[in-house]
């Protein structure tokens, strides 16, 4: 009888419908939600680099010594923030680099925004005015995670 | 015959067409499902597009108001019950935050409501450490303060961004933390001019910070660029003169910082008073918000100034104290604050 192969054949058909029409949707909602998300960790990402500027503000000497500290802002929005002071970010050790070079007088801040499985990082150079205590934004820009 | 020539024709038995059928009507079917969830989906991942892209928009506008005039974001109500929007104001060129919820078209003609509201934030060392969705604790009886001290810094703000479309029944939100970040410093380093001085004097809109101050009692002033104790019997003081911020809103206090020779048991002092009035009154307070609390930092280290306390004030200045229980004498060569417009 031809009722087996007949079967096969629509199960196929009707699987391959619901697969395509699986991956659409995901499609369109990474499309859309992912930007939004995406767009919203940058804007997390920025308060955080706020945030570790007005603790600058309040102590030139501010200083969390390559770790991270973290702020959950929402349920799956957050940001975590590294402040060193006079020296460089090392990442990938949590330390802060003194002996790199051209950060004398400036914080190096490097803030993640988190909004569910989006991530932006921003970082930021400071000066401050160790004569003044002046707090003045020198860059700031998107890095790589 | 007959009978053997129908026998013979070869032709479509009647499930082969209802399976071929059947077959047809699901890819038909399969296929205009695809297509129209494809172009639902791409009207609502436009739609979302373009209310990110709103929001986004608002959440750069709000940054740019509060950094102009940040008072006007904390000086409003606040709560989920109290909308805004940013209005550009064609007659004064100005971008102003009015009541309400702002209806925005798209160039196709969709119809998006857009507006923000505004949380205040609440801080753990007494507003000055990590941000806390703890409630206030009080007053902060020590400085500098404890951890688990808890209070609202009023130099943060949480914004929450909402755009919706669809009657409604579709949003889009964002979440950001606006501080109050451009900041800005009153240093002082020299009162060999002597006392009697009121007010610095300005020049524009600019106050210039010269060698005078207000008063004194015990003060040696007469080395440029340093005071000390007259006499290290009794305590000592100097109040300064009064410093215009020339922000109109008002300013807030960041830190204190002063710079000099510190020998061991000797202490430098602070408290600070500020009015929205050049004339005051001055209430000189310290941590805790009473004349009986003090600032008290190391030489050359920054300590935070309460964030509750001259929120919004115009004129501030300063009372530094000098005391010692040895013959020492601290020197102070720069007294520094900063401020945030």
């Amino acid at each position: 009888m031809t009722f087996l192969p007949m079967i096969i054949l629509i199960g196929a058909i009707i699987l391959e419908i619901g697969a395509a029409v699986a991956l659409i949707v995901n499609l369109l909602t990474e499309s859309g939600y992912g930007l939004k998300n995406s767009q919203e960790a940058f804007v997390l990402g920025r308060s955080g680099v706020f945030d570790a500027m007005i603790r600058l503000e309040r102590n030139k000497d501010y200083t969390t010594n390559g770790a991270p500290y973290f702020l959950n802002v929402d349920t799956g929005k957050s940001f975590e923030v590294i402040v060193c002071n006079n020296s460089k970010i090392n990442v990938a050790s949590s330390t802060c680099d003194i002996t790199a070079p051209g950060y004398q007088n400036k914080a190096d801040i490097i803030s993640t925004g988190k909004v569910i499985n989006k991530n932006r990082r921003l970082e930021a150079i400071v000066n401050v005015n160790g004569a003044t205590t002046e707090i003045q934004i020198e860059s700031l820009k998107e890095i790589s995670i | 015959m007959i009978l053997n020539k129908y026998r013979d024709l070869k032709g479509q038995a009647l499930i082969e067409i209802l399976l071929g059928t059947i077959i047809g009507v699901i890819i038909i079917g399969g296929i205009t499902g695809i297509l129209a969830i494809t172009l639902r989906g791409d009207s609502e991942t436009k739609n979302t597009q373009l209310a990110a892209s709103f929001v986004q928009d608002l959440v750069n506008k709000t940054k740019s108001v509060s950094e102009s005039n940040w008072d006007s974001v904390y000086g409003l109500s606040k709560g989920s019950s109290n909308f805004y929007y940013i209005y550009y104001n064609t007659s004064t060129s100005l971008a102003e935050i009015r009541n309400g919820i702002e209806t925005v078209t798209s160039t196709d003609g969709k119809i998006f409501h857009r507006y923000f509201y505004i949380e205040n934030v609440n801080r753990n060392y007494c507003g000055t450490g990590d941000i806390s969705t703890s409630s206030a604790t009080g007053a902060c009886l020590t400085w500098p303060p404890f951890l688990t001290y808890i209070s609202e810094d009023p130099s943060t703000q949480k914004i929450a961004t909402f755009v919706k479309w669809d009657s409604d029944t579709r949003s889009v939100k964002a979440t950001q933390y606006l501080m109050r970040n451009l900041n800005n410093s009153f240093v002082q380093t020299d009162w060999q001019g002597g006392a009697g001085q009121e007010s610095f004097p300005v020049s524009g809109s600019t106050t210039i910070i010269n060698d005078k101050f207000s008063a004194s009692v015990n003060i040696n002033f007469s080395s440029s660029g340093s005071i000390t104790m007259a006499t290290t019997t009794s305590p000592a003081n100097l109040t300064s003169s009064v410093f215009d911020t020339f922000v109109a809103s008002g300013s807030a206090i960041n830190s204190i910082l002063w710079k000099g020779l510190q020998p061991a048991n000797t202490t430098v002092s602070f408290q600070i008073a500020s009015s929205n009035n050049s004339g005051g009154p001055w209430n000189y307070i310290g941590p805790d918000g009473s004349g009986g609390s003090y600032y008290v930092p190391n030489q050359n280290t920054s300590i935070a100034v309460n964030p509750t306390n001259h929120i919004n004030q115009r004129y501030f200045r300063y009372k530094i104290f000098l005391q010692t229980s040895v013959v020492q004498n601290p020197g102070v060569d720069d007294v520094i604050l900063n401020w945030s417009l």
